[in-house]
């Protein structure tokens, strides 16, 4: 167990002794910090009003229009926003807020920590073939399982390292553009009829979570086709077409009984909890879609592991 | 009799329908430096690489230590040193960090150890450069620290002097005789240099299209044949011509002012002696035995590259 500790310690050490790996934390901050900059220039329009104004505004557009067409998702809205008023709790949930701007980067920061971890696990099994340092690798007393897992525990590892870097950086940027007043404001939900008042942390290591869910099968996937090919850039492009087209993919084949097998329609698990709109098709639960990421993911390191066992090393 | 320290029985390894090593077995023993020497593509590197579990084999068994490679690996792994082919390590790592990665990887090699290994081949100066920067001879010893760094008792390496200076090749050579002299280690060289085999090996096995052609130690292998060529430095070289003609019904070359005469080992100082009476001024006597490389060339048939 000690010698493992020390192999994933290996690994992680040539992971972040890579200027590449750097640059990619780099990366994430630029953009973190662009995207919070572009929020706060475009806020300043309409500064006149008061937040009391503008959900009182919003309230009567909503009363209006579910008078026409009663709607599920309006009526949410419209609970919370008197919610909002009635105890004086200023919104947090506009990208121009502290946790507004820390949510949406939950979401749209996680997309680039995908790609940046897709990257990594292309290319730490295939790297070792492509420079030859395998040989030196698998010639010690460590089996070859062994090795394999400690670079699949060390990539998971640099997961969690960029989510907690996006994490921080999300925090830094909201707290510099949007101040750090409504640090203490609740996450407002409806259910049952009723608004309650969450913890905002908690609601937004929520969403990290969901993200973490993708992140992981695709880099399983990355880190398969790495291992079978051995050629990081056949790994690094087919996960990440298989990212960008999983919703084109979904459109597509939407129509099909069988596509609630499909890994794509399984990988969003916020339909299934509050506020999250409605499952890709009727019928699916929880329950389902994690058995099938379950089998997905089995099937995938199965895969790995097998072929890395067995095969000869001629690099 | 001592055990072996690495034992091929049978070994076979098929790729396809391709037969590449036909029933290789040989035995390696401890304090000696066994040469692997053949033609490009004969299946060294393929032997090699199922040794120490790189590749694995159809059919036979490779034993280290009594431990097979194929059954126990971790532990018959264990004792083994090497370098497969060129040493590749991480590049964008310093030499330094390569080594504690290596020694990350097995029990009990302190930080003592590695740089009593660092200092052993010479890159003290270097060693927390990364290793992008260094040459390929810098490489070279690089690679030999990894392999020595939990004290193997055997020592495998591919074309260890590859890329190395004349002094460079001289001293890797003389700390390999120094490892199996004194510590008793097994090691087995592989290398297209025949001359640097020739000075490293003890023995040397042989090996063409995938089988063994033969055993030998180096001494047998260059040294022990009875006809010689000797090249005679004489003057006046016409009268050491005629004397040579009479005596021994031959005749020799001529090339400049020296005489080139085929003949018995023992019968040299004989003739030294008939020339020395003739009064024939005797300015060098050459017995050239047949190099390693003529020699490698006879057993192997000189045979092409397929």
């Amino acid at each position: 167990m000690f010698k493992f500790i020390k192999l994933v310690q290996n690994e992680n050490m040539k992971t972040f002794r890579r200027v590449s790996s750097i640059v990619m934390l780099a990366i994430l901050l630029c953009a973190l910090g662009g995207v919070g900059a572009i929020n706060k220039h475009y806020d300043t329009k309409d500064g006149k009003q008061t937040w009391q104004q503008q959900l009182q505004a919003e309230n009567q557009t909503l009363e209006k229009q579910l008078k026409e067409h009663p709607n599920n998702s309006m009526k949410e809205t419209l609970a919370i926003n008197t919610y909002r008023l009635d105890h004086n709790i200023k919104p947090q949930d506009r990208s121009t807020s502290f946790w507004g701007n820390i949510a949406d980067d939950a979401a749209n920061g996680m997309q680039l920590v995908m790609i940046f971890a897709i990257i990594i696990a292309g290319g730490i099994v295939s790297s070792e073939f492509g420079s030859g340092t395998i040989k030196l690798l698998l010639t010690r007393p460590v089996s070859r399982s062994t090795i394999l897992l400690s670079k699949y525990v060390s990539t998971l590892f640099t997961i969690l390292v960029y989510t907690f870097a996006c994490f921080i950086f999300s925090c830094l940027v909201s707290a510099t553009f949007f101040g750090l007043d409504g640090l203490s404001s609740p996450y407002l939900f409806y259910q049952d009829g009723a608004v309650h008042e969450g913890n905002m942390l908690l609601h937004v290591f929520g969403q990290y979570g969901f993200q973490l869910i993708p992140t992981v099968m695709f880099v399983t996937l990355a880190f398969l086709i790495s291992t079978v090919f051995r050629n990081s850039a056949l790994a690094i492009g087919l996960s990440i077409f298989g990212l960008m087209a999983g919703s084109l993919v979904l459109q597509f084949i939407g129509r099909f009984t069988w596509s609630k097998y499909v890994i794509f329609s399984n990988l969003d698990l916020t339909p299934y909890f509050h506020g999250g709109g409605e499952p890709f098709r009727e019928g699916m639960t929880l329950g389902f879609s994690i058995t099938v990421l379950a089998i997905y993911y089995m099937v995938f390191i199965a895969i790995t592991w097998i072929s890395f066992k067995k095969r000869d090393v001629t690099a | 009799m001592t055990q072996p320290a690495i034992q091929l029985q049978h070994v076979k390894k098929k790729i396809g329908s391709k037969t590449i090593i036909k029933d290789l077995s040989f035995d390696i023993y401890p304090g000696e430096v066994f040469g692997f020497l053949g033609p490009n593509g004969a299946g060294k590197t393929t032997t090699i690489r199922m040794i120490v579990g790189l590749m694995k084999m159809s059919e036979g068994d490779i034993l280290i230590f009594g431990k097979s490679i194929k059954k126990h690996y971790k532990e018959a792994i264990k004792p083994v040193g090497a370098i497969v082919e060129n040493p590749e390590l991480y590049k964008h790592l310093s030499g330094y960090l390569n080594l504690i990665h290596y020694a990350r990887m097995v029990n009990g090699v302190t930080k003592k150890r590695i740089d009593e290994v660092v200092e052993l081949v010479g890159l003290k100066q270097r060693i927390h450069e990364k290793v992008k920067t260094y040459s390929l001879g810098m490489r070279q010893r690089l690679g030999l620290a990894q392999a020595l760094l939990h004290s193997p008792k055997i020592l495998i390496l591919d074309e260890p002097t590859n890329g190395l200076d004349p002094a460079g090749i001289r001293e890797i050579r003389q700390y390999i005789r120094r490892l199996a002299a004194e510590e008793g280690l097994a090691v087995i060289v592989s290398s297209h240099l025949l001359s640097e085999m020739e000075l490293m090996c003890d023995r040397l096995g042989i090996i063409q299209n995938g089988q063994l052609v033969g055993v030998h130690t180096v001494g047998e292998f260059v040294g022990n044949d009875h006809e010689v060529m000797v090249r005679f430095a004489v003057d006046p070289i016409d009268r050491a011509f005629a004397i040579l003609s009479e005596h021994y019904q031959a005749s020799p070359q001529k090339e400049g002012n020296q005489l080139l005469h085929p003949m018995n080992h023992e019968d040299i100082p004989e003739l030294i002696e008939t020339l020395v009476q003739n009064n024939i001024k005797i300015y060098g006597v050459h017995a050239e035995s047949k190099t390693l490389e003529e020699k490698f060339l006879e057993v192997t048939g000189g045979e092409k590259i397929v």
